[in-house]
């Protein structure tokens, strides 16, 4: 097969990232459930993915070190409780460091696990940072945008590629 | 075949972190019984090392503490950050301490790597005076030995 169909961010994709920030895992899997069976639909991974790494910029750039982002996941599932085992920590440090651009980094998203464990792990951290960033509505609007400025620019590029 | 000195003298080389010794004692393990032998001793140091950590009182320590103590060695110390899978690493140790068990996709290799990077931190950690250390090893000693023909 040649040529590939270009990705797009659509409003429905901000609209469902925006329900995820605000309102939480259950109202989004509720609203949203059919976005994410889409498998056809990278738009809307793309853009998780470009709030995951904003967020990740935001919180540890431009100055982090490898063992800040073991205790920040450790932290983090610690936090979970009970439920510590559903964040897997070799895959949310990768995740974050891949995103940061860690160049000692030799692998890229999946790094060889289990494709649900890694989106797991985004949202999981997603949803973390930007809790603790504590951002006003306005700072989270602003958020979302750059978020999907970032996703445009990335399928854009993609589309050049291609 | 039962722990002999050799095996211990290895053993004390190694959590002494005198490499040169160890390194020279371990080539000199060469049969393939002697090696596995070895490997038992290491089990033995790492479970009692586990108990030492982590039972206080009769009191086995939870989960956080667990996740805590990967998280820490593997902060403050690079090759352990990189070598030392953290789900990998709190699997052994809760199934050092009776909780859970070691999901049958990790290879013999991968475990022992984990048990001998985890007894090093241990040990690091206890800051073991020498008779400390000598009464450790002869703890461990004879707990392999009794898993020995």
């Amino acid at each position: 097969m040649t040529g590939k169909a270009p990705i797009t961010i659509s409003d429905l994709h901000v609209a469902a990232l925006r329900t995820f920030l605000v309102e939480g895992t259950e109202v989004w899997l509720k609203q949203h459930e059919n976005l994410l069976k889409d498998e056809t639909d990278f738009g809307y991974s793309l853009l998780l993915y470009a709030a995951f790494t904003k967020a990740a910029e935001r919180k540890f750039s431009p100055l982090y070190s490898v063992p800040q982002l073991i205790r920040y996941v450790a932290d983090h599932r610690l936090s979970l409780e009970e439920h510590a085992d559903e964040l897997n920590p070799r895959v949310a440090e990768k995740l974050l460091r891949f995103a940061l651009g860690d160049e000692g980094l030799n692998e890229r998203p999946p790094f060889g696990m289990d494709p649900v464990s890694v989106a797991r792990a985004e949202m999981y951290l997603l949803m973390a940072l930007v809790q603790e960033a504590k951002l006003t509505d306005a700072e989270l609007e602003e958020f979302i945008k750059d978020s999907a400025v970032l996703a445009n620019e990335w399928a854009a590029a993609d589309q050049e590629q291609a | 075949m039962k722990i002999t000195d050799e095996h211990v003298a290895t053993l004390r080389a190694q959590l002494s972190g005198d490499t040169d010794e160890y390194a020279r004692r371990l080539d000199e393990l060469v049969s393939t019984e002697t090696q596995a032998t070895y490997t038992t001793l290491i089990t033995a140091a790492f479970f009692e090392a586990v108990d030492r950590r982590f039972v206080i009182n009769g009191k086995t320590a939870g989960d956080r503490e667990i996740i805590d103590f990967v998280a820490t060695k593997r902060e403050i110390n690079p090759i352990a950050a990189e070598r030392l899978d953290p789900v990998i690493a709190e699997q052994v140790l809760a199934h050092a301490l009776g909780k859970g068990s070691i999901p049958g996709d990790i290879d013999s290799d991968t475990l022992m790597e984990t048990q001998v990077l985890l007894l090093a931190a241990l040990i690091g950690e206890a800051d073991l005076s020498e008779s400390e250390l000598e009464a450790f090893l002869a703890k461990a000693r004879a707990e392999a030995d009794e898993h020995l023909d």
